[in-house]
């Protein structure tokens, strides 16, 4: 079994992307991706012995994310559409950065779109918008570099069509 | 700065909540708490075998074959169904989440699409036979029972299968669902 001390230093490290990833596949909704995520961590603890830092830690643990949420989806209540929408957690006004623009709509389109990417790219959406670099998309997600690249490129497109379109 | 490095700075600034307090007690407790459950399923499957063997010693010594064979027929095709149930969870469990995303997705998509199997075959033999196992039984209850009584049976039954229908098929449409989502769309094969 892992350290106690280092598992607690991995999960204030990781919770908040983690979660965040999780929302994607919530559909925003913030109740079932605190539930994703502590199931993410339940695997992260099981296997962190596993670990041989053959990759980075970060990537390891999104590979797990991004796995997790996958088998999750079978608990999703209404099929693979937004479970709602009324857990979306946007920025406060009062506490966020005055220099961001906040459009709270932007964020519930922006998950809406996601709910319709295909499994893969909604992976690859969700890691590019994390900010994560495309190699290490590329090893969480098993895909060559070239072919994450030309991806990224497709779906920025796409989510941005589609958040032009809803805005009409 | 583009319009979606503009759409991935308000997505990194999304205010969620604080991280939990008690988040890894919490992890390490749920943990605790499913290998805990894992064994209560052990034993209560265990004692309801148990209970399921003496019950049929019983039956055998008091009933008829008919009977005998038609009890068996119902709780042998639930419980074929409850452990193909269980069997499935396991190895769904078991699957190592550590894959690169895209060999885990095809593992899942190999899960449903054997679970597939177990829905369009197994299960509708498992409800037939349970009904088999029902209808051999009525002329025993027919002619044991009270008019009264036999017809709370035979509205009980419909309504008790009628149930086990609509859960095993909202079951089956929620991972046909998966199934088809989970499907290899034509730039995945040639992008790995």
């Amino acid at each position: 079994m892992p350290e106690s001390e280092a598992f607690e230093s991995i999960y204030r490290e990781h919770y908040p992307r983690v979660r965040r990833i999780c929302l994607g596949y919530a559909g925003g909704n913030a109740n079932w991706a605190q539930d994703m995520a502590q199931e993410v961590f339940i695997r992260v603890w099981q296997n962190l012995d596993a670990f041989r830092g053959e990759s980075k830690l970060s990537t390891w643990i999104f590979r797990i994310a991004v796995n997790t949420c996958l088998v999750e989806l079978r608990n999703a209540r209404r099929g693979m559409k937004t479970v709602g929408l009324e857990g979306v957690p946007v920025p406060a006004p009062e506490e966020s950065d005055p220099g961001k623009r906040e459009h709270p709509d932007r964020i519930a389109s922006l998950y809406r779109a996601i709910d319709g990417l295909r499994p893969t790219n909604r992976t690859i959406a969700l890691l590019e918008l994390e900010g994560v670099p495309q190699q290490e998309i590329a090893s969480i997600t098993g895909l060559s570099h070239a072919a994450v690249r030309t991806r990224v490129h497709r779906i920025k497109n796409e989510l941005l069509k589609l958040l032009k379109d809803e805005s009409l | 700065m583009s319009l979606f490095d503009d759409l991935q700075s308000e997505w990194q600034g999304q205010k969620g909540p604080e991280i939990p307090e008690l988040g890894t007690r919490e992890v390490r407790g749920r943990l605790k708490y499913l290998k805990r459950e894992a064994r209560t399923t052990s034993w209560i499957l265990g004692a309801t075998v148990l209970g399921v063997i003496g019950f049929f010693s019983y039956l055998q010594a008091f009933s008829s074959g008919v009977v005998v064979l038609a009890m068996g027929l119902m709780t042998g095709s639930l419980l074929v169904r409850i452990a193909l149930e269980l069997y499935g969870r396991r190895r769904l469990r078991r699957m190592d989440p550590t894959l690169p995303t895209a060999a885990f997705q095809e593992r899942l998509f190999g899960y449903y699409r054997h679970r597939r199997w177990v829905h369009l075959v197994l299960t509708p033999v498992v409800l037939v036979l349970y009904g088999l196992g029902f209808a051999m039984l009525l002329p025993d209850f027919k002619a044991s029972l009270s008019p009264g009584f036999y017809t709370y049976i035979l509205v009980s039954g419909a309504v008790f299968a009628l149930g086990l229908f609509w859960l095993i098929a909202s079951q089956v449409r929620r991972e046909f669902r998966l199934l088809h989502y989970l499907r290899p769309a034509p730039d995945d094969a040639e992008a790995a």
